[in-house]
């Protein structure tokens, strides 16, 4: 089993690279399970519905044009989906460094200036439609 | 990568400067995400409904006059707008900056036995949140008539309008009349001169004092700060903040 480290992730928004500021990202898919339990069932029981997905990503605030803060506040006031990427190793996806991609809009952002330490920024990516695992 | 340490940050509110009294802010901006999943659809869609903007600002509680604790007081029931730019990072002219109108204020005062008492506010944003440009940052100096360097900050379109902040924090010189103007030039001024778009100036009348209003309309990319002592010999400390965001 190959153990990957998260140092070399890409990560793209709106086709801009916004890796060279990230600290974290958290990819998640739900899945709706709605119950489906009746009388006689000796457990729980549920059956799968549609699912959805979304990303959580931390940045070290970086004000330049074209880094996370222009990026995506733009994308707030367009209020439109865009595409939105992460490669958990870096580099070309393979069938064993996958990338995950898919459009998402921009949920919530924030801004957290302390007056003891780095300024840093999050943002909640909502993903619409499908996200695609690729392998090549 | 421009990694930028807090310290030094600074929060004006309405014609004062609070940076004294705060530890930390935070912006967040947060959209309506209504559901349009269909029986088609691959997997769960959304569409973009309205941003709801929003300043978190936690501090410290001291006893001083005229301070950040008697303003909250003060302000927190009449709901009156209050211009507000927030700096993060040591700031100077032509750096990013946040601006916008408090239109609801929520404070807290906790008091631990173990700890200093403290102030945790949050401000309502009426309307938009800026990302703005710090287009003219006269708080270390009261100054009098002058023009202010051109900011580049790219054109508004016929659907957008100019937010802009002004702070008058000290006001000098006794009776008079101070001018601050924004002006747009499409080159800086190079072959297109600097004018003063209609409703862009406000004036101060012996005394401080703030104004957040809107210049509406396509823009040209360049704008700077023109100053002028209209009566009398004032001079002033201030800040202006100017950001693009749609018209509503």
């Amino acid at each position: 089993m190959a153990v990957i480290h998260g140092k070399s992730a890409d990560h793209n928004y709106n086709s801009v690279a916004l890796d060279g500021s990230l600290r974290s990202i958290d990819v998640n898919i739900d899945v709706d399970t709605p119950d489906t339990s009746c009388a006689g069932d000796s457990a729980k029981e549920a059956i799968a519905g549609m699912y959805g997905w979304g990303m959580e990503a931390e940045y070290r605030w970086n004000p330049a044009a074209s880094e996370n803060d222009a990026i995506i506040f733009a994308q707030i006031l367009a209020a439109a989906a865009a595409t939105c990427d992460v490669t958990p190793g870096g580099g070309t996806p393979t069938a064993t460094n996958p990338k995950y991609t898919g459009s998402a809009f921009v949920k919530s952002y924030r801004v957290s200036v302390p007056c003891d330490g780095v300024i840093e920024a999050r943002a909640s990516y909502q993903g619409t439609s499908t996200l695609t695992r690729a392998v090549a | 990568m421009t990694i930028k340490h807090g310290k030094g940050s600074r929060v004006f509110i309405a014609e004062f400067d609070f940076s004294g009294e705060g530890r930390s802010f935070e912006i967040s901006a947060e959209t309506d995400m209504a559901e349009s999943t269909v029986f088609t659809s691959t997997a769960k869609e959304f569409v973009a409904g309205q941003t709801k903007n929003a300043v978190s600002h936690a501090g410290i509680w001291t006893n001083v006059d005229d301070n950040w604790d008697e303003w909250l007081k003060t302000n927190i029931f009449p709901a009156l707008t209050k211009a507000i730019s927030l700096l993060p990072g040591t700031p100077a002219v032509g750096d990013i900056c946040y601006n916008g109108e408090i239109k609801e204020i929520r404070a807290g005062r906790p008091i631990r036995v173990d700890d200093i008492c403290a102030i945790n506010a949050e401000y309502i944003i009426d309307g938009p949140l800026g990302r703005a440009n710090l287009l003219e940052y006269e708080i270390a100096a009261a100054v009098g008539a002058q023009t202010g360097i051109g900011q580049n900050i790219g054109v508004a379109s016929a659907t957008q309008m100019w937010l802009i902040c002004i702070h008058v924090v000290e006001y000098n010189g006794g009776a008079g009349t101070y001018r601050i103007a924004i002006q747009e030039s499409s080159d800086n001024g190079a072959t297109d001169p600097y004018s003063t778009p209609a409703g862009a100036s406000k004036d101060f009348s012996n005394t401080g004092g703030s104004f957040v209003f809107t210049v509406n309309g396509a823009r040209e990319a360049w704008a700077r700060v023109v100053t002028t002592q209209e009566a009398g010999t004032p001079t002033c400390k201030f800040l202006v903040t100017l950001a693009k965001v749609n018209l509503q």
